[in-house]
């Protein structure tokens, strides 16, 4: 009988600074809370060939309740995902990644959502297994003034020669918005995320969310469709520098190392503070990452000028920059300007990975989402492409400049 | 660039693809795939569905066949599958949502209220708690029966009262006892069985065995099985008099696969909606012989995006699977019809049916090959889809023989093709071509051009492809839930707080947040920080109307012209002022005129009104507004149907020219008798007023303040009595408002008095009125403050002031004091003006004694008709001696009246009934009588003159009369004696006159008559003496008018009154 396995049933949660609703009289009619991360393992697994674990926030207004907003809630949960081609699987269907820590179990990348409720799906490679699969939960609570917000965690398993799944276990997780309460410190979040080999940089990393896999994806079908021997490729990193790891590996591994000319990394001012803070070893440059002289990192500065020498790419990749670009006004003329400069080769095209709505936001709460109206309206761009469209936790659009008239 | 026709279409596509991700919402850039997908929808697809869902409600509810040997027959429903259950539930669910849905649509053979009743006890029965404590008690009175063989009554009952419960059948008792009698039957085979076997009397005759012992073995085997048998039997027939439903229906789902080869999901929604898959239906019409499917919807309902999604929703299907068999043409129908006529070089002409009768003499022009075809498609998707590239399209159309048979034909707005003939000419095309090539064709179309397109495309095609037309349908929790979350999500946005805020307030504006356009510019508003009306007053509305539903409608206007103005760069600030302005004039002319085309509302425009639009301002106008929709002929539509009165109001607040205009032209603000007076036109007009109430009641705290209401004076000042009554009653004033007032009308005369400092009325002493408002909420409180210093304001400054219900003053108006207000008004000669319904009202006692100074407030003849009403309604104006008095003063007056030379005609303002109601009533007394014949004689009163020519005053005519009419009437102490027609021929013969003339008219106008007591007693009566059918009419559409003139019986009907219906009858 495979068991969902917390240590905690009751979390109490800090106020987030902003993004409550308001309602009369100056109160918040919904109050929003930090988000909190706790581990969850599933064992006794040995039955089942596949394993899907879901986290609901069971909520939902009605013309009755239009103040539910408890619905807003939004979960996500975090694994150890391979993300090395030598690593896919041979014998499941095209969106199945092996899970990072085992090789018995594979991820359906398809199946992983985030939001109101979210969903991780295992396929048992050879049953029976008797390891267990380790998680982490990421939830952002949503309160009614003096209630409780519940996450229902459930467990639904298929036994060996049946095709319908059962619910087999079922764990009720509470929250309460307390005012004062600890926030779990970022430094145990990247601890959480090394234990899952997020920030490896050789072959045995993991990828810790879709988006990594997709954008890795994303670029290898690019590459390929690509008619120049050589191309030149820039990344904007705003992120723990975990989703850059994943597309070194990936460029090490399948992606083809020998097609790029240079990798321009745009990094924020402070990305990996705290992840070296943390871990002092895991600084990126040329010597460890194993890309010699095609690696180039360029700092934006903090005052949003734009670095000096800005040469214009073929690919620009661009992965969940929006709270980053979107915080002021500052960031946000910087990255215009950046992509502007990024983009003056012909044909250059830009890989935009953003959430596919605003539920998938998880760790950031911003008040966009995605760049594409700034894409469009400002910057001049048309989609060309678009890329994993049945994902229901990330959007991928390939963007290049509008043809001018005439040509 | 790759020779392979596959990456040729494959490229193609993506391109089609990558135009069709994104798009304007609300003035917004959205991503298209994100929003919210509205259900097509179709009635046979529903009607279907129904049906399947009847059989099964009718398996569920049938009776069990008592005499069934249908042995296979599933009995352990505790076994269900999962896929039964969730139906169940679905079911179960279905009918609690669509609690009206039995009876929206008739079900072939079926009681609908028996449907609902059983329907409902399957929902209850269903329940898995009711399942199993139904099991218990069933079996453990079955238990009883078997072991039992004179079951006691109460169990008997019981088990009688449970199965009724259950079934509800007529017949459940006779069946209960078919079904003991069998358990009886079963019980004796099982003990002759069980007695052969201890008998060892065999072999048994069914038993073909020749071995003795191995036969006894079998028999003993057969008769364990034949008892386990019997007790299952004997559950069975228990548990199926129960649950025979589940049971049949476990059996339907083995027997009939059918029903689940579509999810339960997708079954309700069919069943519920009739909702349709489009994609489905384009696959089977291109494996048939292709054909027509119009996507319905009214202007904002989203059939562009609809026909947006689905084009990006099929190509990325196509793309990922890498299939070129279907490839879709996307084109607007404007577009391929100017090619059309552009490009095609044959011509051709027939006559074409119109729909709701008529023929169209039809000449258009056509391909005369597929060259030509081509050349017509390349450019129309060029124009239609800018990114496209030509080198690309020209590639595809190379491919030929690929293409042509794969394609799918995407045309959207064929309303807004510009003419008929244009439009005819699209159909022929699209008809060519699903003929020729068999393409499967979608095609967007308001429902205003429904039949049209219906019609048209029968008569191109001679009905040899199919023609399917689906609606849009979208529910109110869609529109208040999903849409607003999808809409932000699709513009990029964190949808929390759009969500909320839409959520929340959809309640205040769910009279116009009625379709998918004003929710999205709602959220748009709500997004861009708009502030909409907070004022939030209780409103006495038919028409469930609201000053949030104003206030929004006119952020609609401004913000919905203002975005889509804005896309059109060459637009400066002073031609989008002139496009608004335009914009209101075309709403206000479109509603006092009732004129739909564009060009001529334009015309008048400029004619009365000199405001002109330069061309490109024209242009602009009759393209996309958002909130304005100009079809094909220049028709315009709106997107809701209150936009042109919100948007007239805007006109009449911002330029008083215009409200001049309608009341010089119309004698009001609302048109010629207050026709075009609702409830929002009116709203618009006074929401200044109202929100400066609002202001002041945040800001006074609780004191009362002596400003007015400028706009509602206006307003009231040219309206007539009932529009003023009507807008009372909108704000909720209906009965008294005031506890006290006072006015001192002493100073009258404006140059005697000394300006205070209330703005409009400069020379108007504050302390000359005094109101003292009953008391409501604060806002209530003030505003019935205002109405009184508005009302008392104007009565001072200028020397009359509009008129207000007497009930408003209520019990104020009962002091007869000279210091009184009703005494101050006769004294300052306003009460006639100023106060609606002085009839109901109970007067001065001294006044019907003197009646000069009631002569100073009314003409003689307007104070007849107050007379007269109050007659007419029973309102005592005096004591009985005081009408008395009363009357005759004013018969003294009529003499002189009569006597004058600019004598004013006398007229009275009711109905025909009312007016013979009024003669009845005067009959009663001479004095009466005498007063209106006197009235009607001295103002040549509008009767028909003509009445004369059918010699009405017949012998046979004046006896009926007496005998149906005059002699029933109680004249009492007023009037001793009788009265006959032949008196009143030769003393009132006016009121004879119109006696008849009224009877006549009532007679054979049955629409007209209203008083069902005196229609009941005096008119019905003397229409069948007279041989006219009860439901013949004049004007009635029962019949020809032949028919109407053969159904009356010429041997009772009087000559003169024949002639006059054959002369009058239309």
């Amino acid at each position: 009988m495979g068991r969902i396995k917390v240590k905690r049933m009751e979390f109490p949660i800090p106020k987030a600074d902003d993004g409550h609703i308001a309602g009369s009289y100056g109160f918040n009619a919904g109050i929003r809370g930090k988000p909190v991360w706790f581990p969850l393992h599933i064992d006794q697994i040995e039955k089942y060939h596949l394993i899907t674990l879901k986290a609901s926030f069971n909520y939902k207004p009605s013309a009755s309740n239009p103040n539910e907003h408890r619905c807003h809630s939004r979960v996500g949960m975090w694994t150890a995902v391979k993300d090395t081609p030598s690593l896919l699987s041979n014998s499941s269907s095209s969106d199945s990644y092996q899970h990072g820590e085992s090789s018995e179990f594979n991820i359906l990348l398809n199946q992983w959502r985030f939001g109101k409720e979210a969903q991780i799906t295992f396929e048992l490679r050879d049953s029976p297994s008797y390891g267990a699969i380790q998680i982490a939960v990421c939830a952002m609570p949503w309160f009614l003034p003096n209630e409780e917000t519940k996450l229902t965690i459930t467990l639904e398993c298929v036994e060996e020669g049946d095709m319908l799944p059962f619910k087999i276990d079922e764990k009720i997780i509470s929250f309460n918005c307390v005012e004062g309460s600890p926030e779990v410190p970022s430094n145990m979040i990247l601890k959480l995320f090394d234990e899952f080999g997020a920030f490896n940089i050789d072959g045995n990393g993991n990828s810790v969310h879709p988006k990594q896999l997709y954008t890795s994806e994303a670029l290898k079908e690019q590459l390929m469709q690509h008619p120049n021997k050589k191309v030149d490729l820039a990344y904007i990193g705003t992120d723990t520098t975990e989703n850059i790891r994943t597309l070194i590996r990936r460029m090490k591994d399948d992606i083809g190392l020998e097609k790029i000319k240079h990798f321009y990394v745009y990094y924020k001012e402070g990305w990996d503070t705290e992840l070296l803070k943390t871990f002092p070893n895991l600084k990126l440059d040329r010597g460890t990452t194993s890309l010699n002289e095609k690696l180039k990192l360029i700092k934006l500065p903090k005052d949003g000028s734009l670095p000096k020498k800005i040469a214009s790419v073929d690919y620009t990749v661009s992965t969940y920059v929006t709270p980053w670009a979107t915080a002021d006004e500052k960031n946000r003329t910087q990255y215009i300007e950046l992509l502007n400069s990024l983009m003056e080769k012909k044909n250059s095209k830009l890989i935009s990975i953003d959430p596919e709505n605003s539920s998938n936001v998880i760790r950031d709460y911003c008040d966009d989402f995605n760049l594409h109206t700034t894409y469009i309206e400002q910057l001049d761009l048309r989609p060309v492409d678009e890329i994993a469209t049945s994902s229901k936790v990330i959007d991928c659009t390939i963007w290049e400049k509008k043809a001018e008239v005439g040509e | 660039m790759s020779n392979d026709p596959t990456d040729t279409i494959l490229d193609y596509m993506k391109s089609l693809r990558n135009s069709m991700m994104f798009g304007r919402c609300a003035g917004k850039t959205t991503r298209l795939s994100k929003l919210h997908q509205n259900r097509l929808v179709s009635e046979e697809t529903r009607t279907i569905a129904r049906k399947e869902l009847y059989r099964l409600a009718n398996i569920l509810t049938s009776a069990l066949d008592a005499t069934s040997d249908d042995e296979d027959r599933e009995i352990a429903y505790l076994d269900f599958s999962n896929e039964t259950q969730t139906f169940l539930r679905e079911i179960n669910q279905f009918f609690t949502d669509n609690p009206n849905m039995l009876t929206e649509t008739k079900l072939p053979n079926q009681d609908i209220t028996d449907f609902k009743a059983k329907s409902q006890e399957i929902i209850d029965f269903i329940q898995p708690e009711s399942l199993l404590r139904f099991e218990a008690e069933f079996l453990e009175l079955v238990k009883k029966f078997q072991s039992s063989k004179n079951p006691d009554k109460k169990s008997r009952e019981k088990l009688t009262k449970l199965i009724r419960g259950s079934i509800n059948r007529q017949s459940e008792y006779s069946e209960i006892r078919v079904l003991l009698e069998r358990l009886s039957e079963k019980k004796k085979l099982l003990a002759s069985l069980k007695n052969e076997f201890a008998n060892f009397k065999v072999p048994l005759n069914f038993m073909k065995i020749n071995e003795k012992e191995l036969a006894i073995d079998d028999l003993s085997e057969e008769i364990e099985h034949y008892q386990a048998e019997v007790n299952s039997r004997m559950n069975y027939i228990g548990l199926t008099t129960e649950n025979l439903p589940l049971f049949q229906y476990h059996s339907l789902l083995q027997e009939n696969a059918t029903l689940f080869h579509n999810t339960e999901d997708k079954f309700c929604n069919q069943a519920t909606y009739g909702t349709i898959s489009l994609i489905d239906n384009v696959e089977r019409l291109q494996s048939e012989n292709g054909g027509l499917i119009s996507i319905l919807g009214d202007p904002g309902w989203g059939k562009t995006i609809q026909l947006r999604q689905f084009t990006h929703e099929f190509l990325t299907k196509q793309i990922q699977e890498r299939n070129t068999h279907q490839i879709p043409i996307y084109v607007k129908a404007k577009t391929l019809s100017k090619h059309i006529r552009n490009l095609a070089s044959s011509h051709y002409g027939f006559a074409v049916d119109l729909p709701g009768g008529g023929v169209a003499e039809h000449k258009g022009k056509t391909t005369r090959h597929v060259g030509e075809t081509n050349q017509i498609l390349i450019r129309a998707m060029l124009e239609t889809e800018s990114d496209l590239s030509e080198e690309q399209i020209r590639n595809l159309f190379e491919i030929q023989r690929s293409v042509a048979k794969n394609m799918i034909l995407i045309v959207d707005a064929y309303d807004e093709v510009p003419t008929q003939d244009a439009r005819f000419e699209v159909v022929n095309f699209i008809s060519d071509q699903v003929e020729h090539h068999a393409w499967p064709v979608i095609m967007t179309c308001r429902n205003s051009h429904e039949e049209e397109l219906e019609t048209v495309f029968k008569e191109m095609n001679n009905g040899v492809n199919p023609h399917h037309k689906y609606k849009i349908h979208f529910t109110n929790e869609e529109l208040q839930f999903l849409m607003p979350t999808k809409l932000a999500n699709a513009w990029g946005m964190n949808s929390d707080q759009i969500s909320h805020t839409v959520a929340l307030e959809f309640e205040a504006f769910k009279n116009v947040l009625t379709h998918p356009l004003f929710v999205g510019l709602f959220c748009m508003l709500k997004s861009e920080g708009a502030e909409l009306s907070v004022l939030d007053i209780e409103l006495d509305s038919e028409d469930r109307m609201s000053i949030h539903h104003i206030s929004f409608l006119k952020q609609v206007i401004d913000f919905g012209l203002r975005i889509n103005i804005k896309d059109r760069k060459s637009i400066t600030d002073e031609d989008e002022r002139t496009i608004r302005m335009a914009f209101l004039y075309i709403a206000a002319i479109h509603l006092t005129m009732g004129i739909n085309n564009l060009d001529n509302i334009l015309s008048i425009m400029e004619k009365l009104h000199e405001f002109r639009v330069s061309e490109t301002q024209r242009k602009i106008l009759a393209e996309n507004l958002g909130v304005m929709f100009v079809n094909g002929e220049k028709e315009i539509e709106w997107t809701h149907k209150t936009l042109p009165e919100v948007a007239m109001g805007l006109l009449i607040n911002e330029n008083s020219n215009f409200g001049s205009f309608l009341i010089n032209t119309y004698g009001g603000m609302f048109g010629k008798n207050g026709e075009l007076w609702t409830e929002c036109l009116f709203l618009t007009l006074i929401e200044n007023d109202l929100l400066s109430i609002d202001t002041f009641c945040i800001e006074s705290e609780g004191k009362l303040s002596k400003e007015t209401m400028p706009t509602m004076i206006e307003i009231f000042s040219a309206e007539n009595h009932s529009i003023i009554e009507k807008c009372l009653k909108l704000l909720g004033i209906t009965s008294q408002i005031f506890e006290d007032a006072f006015v001192d009308l002493s100073g009258i005369r404006k140059d005697s008095v000394i300006s205070h400092d209330i703005n409009e009325y400069p020379s108007v002493y504050a302390d000359l009125w005094r109101i003292k408002p009953i008391p409501g909420n604060k806002f209530e409180t003030e505003l019935r403050n205002r109405i009184g210093n508005s009302y008392f304001c104007e009565m001072l400054s200028n020397d009359r002031t509009f008129a207000l219900p007497i009930e408003l003053f209520g019990t104020i108006l009962e002091n007869h004091d000279e210091q009184g207000l009703l005494f101050t008004l006769f004294d300052g000669k306003l009460a006639s003006s100023s106060l609606i319904g002085l009839e109901r009202l109970k007067w001065p006692e001294a006044l019907s004694s003197d009646i000069s100074l009631l002569l100073s407030n009314f003409s003689v003849t307007a104070l007849a008709n107050v007379y007269f009403k109050a007659l007419l309604y029973s309102h005592d104006l005096f004591s009985k001696m005081g009408k008395k008095k009363f009357a005759r003063n004013l018969r003294k007056h009529w003499i002189e009246w009569s006597h004058s030379v600019s004598q004013n005609p006398w007229i009275i303002d009711i109905s025909i009934s009312d007016f013979f109601d009024l003669i009845l009533i005067c009959m009663e007394s001479n004095t009466d009588l005498d007063l209106l014949n006197g009235f009607m004689w001295g103002s040549r009163y509008e009767y028909d003159t003509n009445l004369n020519r059918y010699d009405l005053h017949d012998e046979k005519i004046l006896n009926d009369l007496d005998r149906f009419m005059i002699q029933k009437i109680n004249r009492g102490d007023f009037a001793p004696g009788k009265i006959s027609s032949s008196w009143l021929l030769g003393k009132h013969r006016v009121t004879l006159d119109k006696l008849l003339e009224s009877s006549i008219f009532m007679m054979v106008n049955t629409r007209e008559v209203f008083n069902k007591n005196r229609w009941e007693k005096y008119i019905l009566p003397l229409k069948e003496h007279w041989g006219i059918p009860i439901d013949f009419t004049m004007k009635g559409s029962k019949g020809s008018k032949f028919d109407r003139i053969q159904s009356l019986n010429v041997d009772k009907i009087p000559d003169g009154v024949l002639r006059y219906i054959v002369g009058k009858i239309e």
